[in-house]
């Protein structure tokens, strides 16, 4: 079995050296942060989320126990605090107060160096804003198990122990998200029915 | 002649690789020759990629700032205890001297607890310890007291 070297540094966090944590740090920030803000649909708060996540990170460090993937307790943190922190009633106040006031819920850095034209641009952005918002509509549920496959790469087997459910919930989580994804998402995929299969 | 299509289920965890040999084989061998399936199968990866090749997000210089205070609130003792942990640390000589000479102090004085100073009226019972083993002499102590009495009483008689 292959040595996980996240698991090696993170050991080193446990021994006090923080530049382990640093290397780690680096390493996850940007993929965690982009998890928050699949999940959460919004900037501000999915950094608050990231920070939250790293910091647990952090303190969780002298009670360390290898006993799978570190991205895989990781992601369980992450999981544990997007589903908590988002549960409380200010975040649905502060989406409704966003709403009102039209503040831009998705603020993006292209993947790459390209820089298209104004109008592609603008049509990428718009399509990529109704494929979030429509990620964002799917029950808290589907959304991070679908955001625990797709983003993470993770087995059913590790997302159900990330979401503290069944593997077969997690087949019934994905497998909704991504029917619920179809319908929604028809038009963009080009499809001219509803994808149900025949009898 | 056309096999019964897989639940739409199990053509999602196709997907995801998570079926076993057996039933990975089935639902293989089906789509290769169900249009449906196949469709239904490459919508399933299409939602894939989309949310796949949605734009990154990295974290700004904002961000790494307020995480950095964050994590120095985090790590910063109250001020109590900063106190404490650097006058025992500064004063650790000064410490140890007092524990070892409490503890020399206190062995002194545990071996010193056989030594008992009695009073006169404590002398005279422990000279007398043989006489007061004798319970009997004991229950007739009210006699005893009175003996003197007794003594010049039989005197005068």
């Amino acid at each position: 079995m292959v040595a996980d070297p996240d698991v090696e540094l993170m050991l080193r966090v446990k021994a006090g050296e923080i530049g382990a944590f640093q290397t780690l740090y680096n390493k996850h920030k940007n993929r965690i942060l982009s998890f928050c803000y699949r999940y959460s649909g919004h900037r501000g708060i999915s950094e608050e989320l990231a920070q939250e996540v790293f910091l647990r990170v952090f303190k969780a460090a002298p009670r360390y126990r290898p006993k799978a993937r570190f991205t895989t307790w990781l992601y369980r943190i992450a999981t544990n605090v997007c589903l908590n922190e988002l549960r409380k009633r200010e975040y649905r106040q502060k989406i409704k107060s966003l709403d009102n006031t039209g503040e831009n819920f998705y603020l993006d850095t292209p993947a790459d160096g390209d820089t298209p034209s104004p109008e592609t641009h603008l049509e990428e952005r718009e399509r990529n804003r109704l494929i979030k918002q429509t990620l964002y509509e799917l029950p808290g549920k589907q959304r991070m198990a679908l955001l625990l496959r797709i983003e993470g790469g993770f087995r059913y087997k590790e997302i159900a122990h990330q979401m503290g459910c069944t593997e077969n919930q997690v087949k019934v989580l994905i497998f909704r998200g991504r029917q619920n994804l179809k319908k929604r998402l028809t038009h963009i995929l080009g499809e001219n029915n509803d994808g149900k299969m025949p009898k | 002649m056309t096999e019964k299509c897989p639940n739409e289920a199990e053509i999602s965890a196709f997907l995801d690789g998570e079926l076993d040999e057996i039933e990975k084989s089935r639902v293989a061998s089906h789509i290769a020759d169900c249009q449906n399936c196949q469709n239904l199968l490459t919508s399933y990866q299409a939602i894939e990629n989309l949310i796949a090749d949605l734009p990154r997000v990295e974290t700004s210089l904002e961000f790494e700032r307020a995480f950095r205070n964050r994590l120095d609130k985090a790590t910063q003792m109250p001020f109590w205890k900063k106190w404490l942990q650097g006058f025992f640390s500064g004063w650790r000589p000064v410490w140890a001297a007092a524990v070892a000479v409490c503890l020399v102090v206190g062995i002194f004085m545990y071996s010193r607890q056989d030594d008992v100073i009695l009073n006169s009226d404590e002398i005279t019972m422990v000279e007398n310890m043989e006489f007061f083993q004798n319970f009997e002499i004991l229950q007739h102590l009210e006699l005893l007291e009175q003996w003197d009495a007794m003594s010049i009483m039989n005197d005068r008689s």
